[in-house]
């Protein structure tokens, strides 16, 4: 038996009984288990209907974070003054305006498909999910909560609750998105990138590589040894940055690119962002 | 399950599975055939619906979804003066060739006047970008939405 809670506490509580399908806007679930037309969708699970629970649809602004409640559609975060520019400009390269109308960045996340531009920029920006379920609360960051391929550290009782973005100021981000079409078109390769610069020298700095691994590839490891370095320091060593980068983007061959090119394009995107700076 | 939403102006209820594409409840139930399947995945707009007055892909819409919101699809938009200004546009810059895509082309047409009534060539690339078109390539689309555009001053 499908079911379409009216709010957060009776989802949570019908996610005790037994196992559903949660669906938010839909765009990623029914293409995933669509089947012949005129047909319904082949799902193996009853599904949960969470898009218009009033507790998941919420963009608050604190000094600490903006946090955004997991069912806010792209059309609201679009049309929201306190969500970053660099969050809409990824946003405005999703899909088409249908398809943003409806689609979630809860989902977005949850569905953790390589390609996810939304993640892509969210991880850049350490953001954090907030997850819960009848009995429990947590808090963890998204590059942690995906842990692969189409997976996630969710347990089948829990929902997303919210997103919340720390609430600073970058002087530098920007998200480069190269697909087959402008519009509609699934990433071959997306680059976040976010840094700032204090007296000349890098105090923060945040590169996220969408579709050129299992998962987003966030590198904090790598991304520590640029801070405290000069702009001009960073231009005169691009190619050793790129090196530094280059055996953890792993892309692989599919219908939409090759593993060559995904690689030599997401090696020229670092280039391109730093001679932006 | 019984789902109640309002669909073209009047409030109708479906008693059936919410997991069900809104596309097939319009077209097997209300016999709505203008709102048409092409790809069934999202990328090609022929399914084109207003929700709560936004175009929105009713391929990827399950019943669950549309309870008590408000759907609109072309058989109710053509009752409009909006619905008029836009139809005469497209026929004067020749914009439908087959027609197949036309519902679709025309819902995401009302979608982006009513929210910006003088969009640029720009924001009417943007507004359309969900919507396929195999006959006329497209710059005919775009002309039409400008006529009905500057034609339709004060409907929307
Ligand atoms: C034509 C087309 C183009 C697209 N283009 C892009 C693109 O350019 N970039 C991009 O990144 N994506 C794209 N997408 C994918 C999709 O639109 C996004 O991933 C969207 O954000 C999914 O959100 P949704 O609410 O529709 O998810 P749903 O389909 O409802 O759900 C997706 C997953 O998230 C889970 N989920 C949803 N909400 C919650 C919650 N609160 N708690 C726990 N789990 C939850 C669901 O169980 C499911 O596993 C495209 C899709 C289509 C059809
Ligand atoms: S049939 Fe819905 S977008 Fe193609
Ligand atoms: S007129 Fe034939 S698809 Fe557009």
């Amino acid at each position: 038996m499908h079911h379409i809670p009216q709010t957060l506490d009776e989802a949570l509580e019908i996610l005790n009984n037994r196992h559903y399908q949660v669906i938010a806007g839909g765009t990623d679930i029914m293409v995933q288990y669509r089947s012949w037309s005129e047909t319904l969708p082949k799902l193996n699970k009853p599904l949960l209907f969470v898009s218009q629970i009033p507790e998941l649809n919420f963009i608050n602004e604190s000094d600490e974070f903006i946090e955004i409640g997991a069912c806010t559609t792209y059309e609201h975060l679009l049309n929201s003054p306190i969500i970053p520019k660099i969050l809409k400009d990824t946003i405005i390269d999703i899909a088409a305006p249908g398809i943003r109308y409806v689609g979630t960045i809860g989902g977005n996340i949850a569905n953790a498909s390589p390609a996810a531009d939304g993640v892509c920029t969210l991880i850049a920006l350490d953001a954090l999910v907030e997850i819960v379920s009848s009995e429990t609360f947590r808090i963890e960051k998204i590059c942690d909560f995906i842990t692969g391929v189409k997976t996630t550290s969710l347990k089948p009782n829990e929902l997303i609750r919210s997103i919340r973005i720390p609430n600073m100021f970058h002087e530098h981000a920007r998200f480069y998105k190269i697909g087959g079409r402008k519009a509609d078109a699934i990433s071959k390769v997306a680059l976040a990138s976010v840094c700032n610069v204090s007296e000349g020298r890098i105090t923060k700095w945040r590169l996220a590589f969408g579709a050129v691994g299992p998962k987003v590839v966030s590198l904090p490891l790598i991304d520590e040894k640029m801070v405290g370095k000069t702009v001009e320091e960073l231009k005169e060593t691009i190619e050793s940055i790129q090196a530094t980068y280059a055996p953890f983007i792993k892309p692989i061959d599919d219908q939409r690119s090759t593993a060559v090119y995904r690689k030599e394009v997401a090696l020229n995107l670092i280039k391109g962002f730093i001679e932006s700076l | 399950m019984m789902i109640k939403f309002t669909l073209n102006g009047q409030l109708v209820e479906v008693s059936s599975d919410p997991s069900r594409r809104l596309l097939d409840v319009l077209r097997q139930d209300f016999s709505l055939i203008g709102v048409k399947e092409g790809c069934g995945e999202g990328e090609c707009g022929a399914c084109s619906i207003l929700f709560n007055h936004h175009v929105v892909n009713s391929c990827l819409l399950p019943l669950g979804n549309v309870m008590n919101q408000d759907i609109i699809t072309i058989e109710g938009f053509k009752t409009t003066a909006r619905y008029q200004a836009i139809e005469q546009a497209y026929i004067d810059a020749g914009a439908v060739q087959c027609g197949f895509c036309t519902p679709g082309m025309v819902m995401a047409t009302e979608s982006l006047l009513h929210l910006n009534p003088t969009p640029t060539d720009a924001e009417i690339r943007i507004a359309l970008s969900g919507n396929l078109c195999r006959c006329t390539g497209y710059n005919m689309i775009v002309e039409a939405v400008k006529l009905a555009s500057e034609r339709g001053k004060g409907l929307w």
